[in-house]
């Protein structure tokens, strides 16, 4: 039994078939891509597995449970995190905040403890502040630790909502495009850091990138997409010699411009 | 450095809070029966924003029918003395609870419908309370009202201007307290983060359903409360100040102070109590008053007067910093 598998995975928007029968399996401590032309499926894919939307048909499961019986804000429990294409952020929260949201289900506390300032809360309230603290630091952003997030850069915020996605204590991450937007220099720390978290912490990642640079350097295994198709999945070195990958991202700009980088 | 700013900052609003808790204390012994009556009533609007709070300007779920849950609480405490012969603290706070779980009810349909469906959903839960506290004569004597039992509390009976006003300035000051504590809790967290973005709060784990419907009850919770101390004020019930006007005016105390803020709803509660004692003299235009206010409010300052206060101050507070700077670098 794989750490995460998708099997069959089928879902249309109206007459348009945005995934059809899509399988694959991610597994445990590697980073694994989700690549493809623009409209491959790859957000429909991830959307799926993180519960924003509903498949068709098709079966997620994680460890051994089925993820599409569950309700989305359990997902989080079952040790998976998640950042967002557009980002996500709440902006009148200070970073810290941010990240605590992110400790959520770990932090014990009623209502009436929490209103009263029982013993237990105030225990329970330090304890989430420092481990928010240090995944501020692993991110480099304990320093703003009480600004808002509406002031951050994209780039900061990225790493912001990467911070808030650890906070679940994943062993899976569903890392959606995490570096649009971001310049070379934010790219190449995103990297380290991305591959930190799979060495140091043992996380799994499922990648969507447009990067392929990124793409290329940092992952185990990456699968391509193609109208909503899988047609290639394989190693860095495989997918870049592979003929059919090749072909699908003949002509397009994407992949013309990322080879010449 | 960031901690001791923190620190000092905390200390400063504590400071503010006592120095004004002491003053009305200290003060309210010597004051006009009339202004010791307004002061309750500002007391009982503050119980009522800040509740409104919770669910309007922390999680964004509208409400227009906290005047319903206000009666509610008004209602139900003197009918638990009469009928169970309860000691008037615990009626209150079981008039309390009842309207707390009214407010779960209303938190339920909040699950499906957000935005104005929403407001209409809780305008018309409202509309039914105030027909019900109307038409259930046997129970709440409807148009003829309802006499409400004097209370006491440990032998003491509340009566007199100045022992309700003390009942009710304490009663605001503990529910503030809690209401602060629970929004820096992961409660109050997740109602925020809610209002931001439910998809994110989602992904980190909050249920929607949950702390959708906790901050409907809490926030009813807070106007039931309110309810039993008011019961206490006006002596005798009637329905009439529990309709639609009330709750608008109610959601207009939090929009105007600013949402989102512990201070905001206290400021707005004061200012829209406060405000047609001033305009006495101007009975006719004070509805137009009170509308422009609103309107400026929502135009131009979306985070309500406290909002401007605060950015005003952050302002204030970097063109020292810049000047300091400036003047560093030349000298």
């Amino acid at each position: 039994m794989g750490f995460l598998e998708i099997a069959n995975l089928t879902k249309s928007f109206g007459g348009l078939v945005a995934l059809n029968k899509v399988s694959l399996e991610v597994a445990q401590r590697q980073i694994h891509s989700l690549i493809g032309p623009n409209g491959a499926g790859k957000s429909t894919l991830f959307n799926l597995i993180s519960r924003t939307l509903k498949p068709d048909s098709g079966r997620v499961v994680f460890q051994g449970r089925d993820l599409l019986a569950l309700a989305p804000s359990r997902i989080a429990g079952l040790g998976i995190g998640r950042t967002f294409q557009s980002v996500e952020l709440f902006n009148d929260m200070t970073l810290l905040e941010n990240v605590l949201v992110g400790r959520h289900i770990s932090l014990r506390t009623g209502p009436i403890s929490a209103a009263l300032r029982l013993g237990r809360f105030r225990d329970q309230e330090r304890r989430g502040r420092e481990k928010a603290l240090e995944l501020l630091r692993l991110v480099g952003l304990e320093k703003n630790q009480d600004q808002r997030a509406s002031g951050l850069s994209l780039g900061q915020k990225r790493l912001l909502e990467l911070a808030r996605a650890i906070a679940v204590d994943p062993q899976l991450l569903l890392l959606d495009e995490p570096a649009s937007g971001l310049n070379d220099s934010e790219t190449r720390e995103l990297t380290v850091l991305i591959r930190s978290l799979r060495d140091q912490y043992g996380v799994s990642i499922l990648l969507v990138e447009h990067n392929m640079r990124v793409v290329m350097e940092i992952s185990d295994q990456v699968s391509v997409l193609n109208h909503g198709v899988k047609i290639a999945e394989g190693s860095p070195e495989e997918i870049n010699n592979s003929p059919a990958v090749i072909e699908a991202y003949l002509g397009s700009q994407d992949y013309a411009s990322c080879q010449g980088n | 450095m960031t901690d001791a700013l923190r620190l000092r900052s905390r200390i400063l609003w504590h400071l503010a809070w006592l120095i004004l808790l002491a003053g009305l204390l200290l003060l309210a012994p010597k004051l006009d029966v009339y202004i010791l009556y307004v002061l309750t009533i500002v007391c009982l609007n503050v119980i009522l924003a800040t509740g409104l709070n919770l669910v309007t300007g922390y999680t964004g779920q509208i409400s227009l029918c906290h005047a319903g849950f206000l009666g509610i609480g008004a209602y139900a405490c003197p009918l638990f003395m009469i009928h169970c012969h309860l000691p008037y603290l615990l009626a209150l706070l079981l008039g309390g609870l009842v309207a707390g779980l009214a407010g779960l009810m209303v938190g339920v349909p909040a699950l499906r419908v957000r935005g104005l469906y929403l407001a209409m959903v809780t305008l018309g839960f409202g509309e039914i309370v105030f027909l019900v506290l109307h038409h259930w004569q046997g129970l709440t004597g409807g148009p003829l009202g309802l006499e409400v039992p004097a209370a006491t509390i440990g032998g003491l009976v509340i009566e007199g201007d100045l022992r309700l006003f003390y009942l009710f300035v304490i009663a605001a000051v503990v529910l503030i307290i809690i209401a602060r504590n629970l929004i820096d809790s992961k409660i109050g967290r997740a109602f925020r983060a809610i209002s931001h973005s439910e998809m994110a709060a989602q992904a980190s784990g909050v249920d929607l359903p949950t702390y959708k419907t906790l901050s409907f009850a809490l926030s009813a919770l807070y106007a039931g409360l309110a309810g039993g101390l008011y019961s206490q004020l006006l002596g005798y019930l009637s329905p009439d100040p529990f309709g639609l006007n009330e709750s608008i005016l109610y959601l207009t105390m939090v929009v105007v102070g600013g949402m989102g803020s512990v201070a905001g709803p206290v400021l707005g509660a004061s200012l829209l109590a406060l405000l047609p004692e001033f305009l006495r003299d101007f009975k006719e235009y004070q509805d137009f008053i009170l509308s422009a206010v609103l309107l400026v409010v929502i135009l131009f300052l979306p985070s309500g007067i406290f909002g401007l206060g605060r950015s005003g101050w952050a302002g204030l507070r970097g063109m020292i910093r810049e000047r300091g700077l400036t003047g560093g670098a030349g000298g």
